[in-house]
């Protein structure tokens, strides 16, 4: 692949993410209304409390938002900004033939559904029935051909009955923490669980979804840099349903294709670092300056990342010396 | 005279319905029935070569190769072959190349366990050689191609079944397949050549 595709398929999507949520008006209340803070918070230890609070939520039904959604922005920045990314550096699309193919198809029923949202006000449960069936559909897309084709019904149900599940919480808590922050946050937690989750699939010879990885990363960098331009910026609602689906779809592909001898852990502790960002909401954590949070987010997400990268790469050189790099 | 004719004609007859019942004769007259042979897979090899920088070839093989194949001799036009390559039995004497060209970025062995090819016609061109027709599937994708192919040998096995084997090279383009990563770094043509001892015994 020649260096100025590449090129072009990381710098054309954070340009554009950058420029799309910089010249994107200031995001209106959409109907969502705050009422009730995060559960009340003691001390330190009550993190499992604050995560079984938001992991509760789709649960009890109940919208508790501390800011307005995002507006339709940032879901159609990300998903426009990968697609584009996608085509640039794969080729333009054809029949789709084998799973990665799906990819951009997902990301823009993502940002549809936002806009869907949105626009048409929609409430909180037909909104959890729609992001329940994308997800459901995603899943089918992505792992019908293989493995699902040699599992029997059993096996294969309780797979994607388990993998939906865990995504299903894994965006709630992400939707909960996006309405809770502002600015560079989300985007910069996305970025680095982007980069990690690029480096964890190079490293599992799966170069091709680790630059679509580089494409999402790509896209989360614009975003992030434009947080930063703009504090007021939110990234909830489109922005987090594009990058976490994103995010979990090529993490999935990456751990039933894994042909290395890569630890399985390192794909599901990429997929959760994002959720390390909620150590933000402890009381300590919570009474720091908002740079200090900031800090302390990114530095709570990087760490898992990083261990899960550190981990691949070493895992990496020691199969493929670079006296036998191929 | 008379009685002579009608000897005369009844020997006839009878040599006419003789010869039209001798069963060589009968023979002729019917398409030549090929024999199955079972390909064996360790007397079989698949490699391939395709170019890398733009600089030099490199070879690889494939280990597992199975299949069937009927052939006669005096009928080559019904020649036919049913080959599976199991995709993950790629070797290319590199552990790390293997995975990768195993994973979603060559074969995906996951998805496209196999690949195959199943002859739909064959034409003598040659002694010992005939060109088949038929599918070739590779990475999900069925293309039909025409590949020489040269009777190498036949003779007795060591279990007294027949032995026959063949030899094919050809070429194709990997991007027609759907397998278009890294083309310009990794050539897009690929030399294939196929060498299979096939028997009628047990293996």
């Amino acid at each position: 692949m020649p260096i100025e595709q590449v090129i072009y398929g990381l710098a054309v999507p954070a340009v554009l993410a950058m420029a799309g949520l910089l010249l994107a008006r200031r995001p209106r209340r959409n109907g969502l209304r705050p009422i009730v803070p995060l559960a009340p918070i003691a001390s330190v230890d009550t993190l499992p409390r604050v995560l079984g609070h938001a992991a509760a939520e789709p649960v009890s039904g109940r919208a508790r938002l501390r800011m307005p959604a995002g507006g339709i922005a940032p879901g159609c920045a990300m998903a426009v900004a990968y697609v584009l990314g996608h085509l640039l550096l794969m080729g333009r699309p054809e029949r789709p033939l084998e799973p990665w193919h799906w990819l951009p198809v997902l990301a823009l029923a993502a940002a549809g559904l936002s806009i869907l949202y949105v626009v048409g006000r929609v409430s909180i449960w037909p909104r959890r029935v729609l992001d329940g069936s994308l997800y459901a559909v995603a899943l089918v897309l992505l792992l019908r051909p293989a493995p699902l084709n040699t599992w029997d019904r059993g096996r294969a149900g309780w797979w994607l009955a388990g993998l939906w599940l865990g995504l299903m919480v894994f965006t709630r808590l992400m939707h909960r923490l996006a309405r809770r922050v502002r600015g560079a946050t989300l985007a910069g937690v996305m970025m680095v669980a982007g980069t990690a989750g690029g480096i964890v699939l190079v490293c599992s010879s799966n170069a091709r979804l680790g630059q679509l990885a580089g494409v999402l990363t790509a896209a989360t960098g614009g975003a992030f840099v434009s947080g930063l331009l703009r504090p007021e910026m939110s990234f909830s609602g489109g922005g987090v349903r594009v990058t976490t689906l994103l995010l979990a779809a090529l993490l999935v592909l990456g751990y039933f294709n894994d042909y290395t001898e890569l630890p399985a852990m390192m794909f599901p502790l990429v997929a959760a670092a994002p959720l390390a960002a909620w150590v933000g909401q402890l009381p300590p954590i919570r009474r720091l300056r908002p740079w200090q949070r900031f800090t302390a987010r990114i530095v709570a997400v990087l760490i898992p990342a990083a261990i899960s990268a550190a981990i691949a790469w070493r895992t990496y050189q020691s199969v493929a010396r670079w006296d036998e790099a191929y | 005279m008379k009685r002579k004719s009608v000897l005369i004609v009844a020997a006839s007859g009878a040599m006419v319905l003789s010869v039209a019942l001798l069963p060589g004769v009968a023979a002729d007259n019917e398409p030549a029935k090929a024999e199955t042979y079972k390909i064996d897979s360790v007397h079989s090899t698949t490699v391939f070569r395709i170019k890398h920088s733009n600089v030099s070839y490199f070879w690889g093989r494939f280990n597992a190769i199975s299949g069937t194949v009927a052939y006669s001799p005096s009928a080559p036009e019904a020649t036919a072959f049913d080959v599976t390559i199991r995709t993950d039995s790629i070797d290319t004497a590199n552990p790390g190349r293997d995975n990768h060209l195993k994973g979603p970025d060559f074969f995906n062995a996951k998805q496209f366990p196999t690949m195959t090819f199943k002859s739909k016609s064959a034409k003598r061109t040659g002694e010992s050689k005939v060109d088949v027709t038929g599918d070739l599937t590779i990475h999900g994708v069925t293309k039909e191609v025409t590949i020489p192919i040269v009777c190498t040998g036949s003779g007795k096995g060591r279990g007294g079944g027949a032995l026959v084997g063949f030899e094919t090279m050809f070429t194709i383009n990997r991007s027609d397949y759907g397998m278009k990563y890294m083309v310009g770094p990794l050539g897009d043509d690929v030399r294939v050549v196929v060498a299979i001892e096939a028997g009628t015994g047990q293996r």
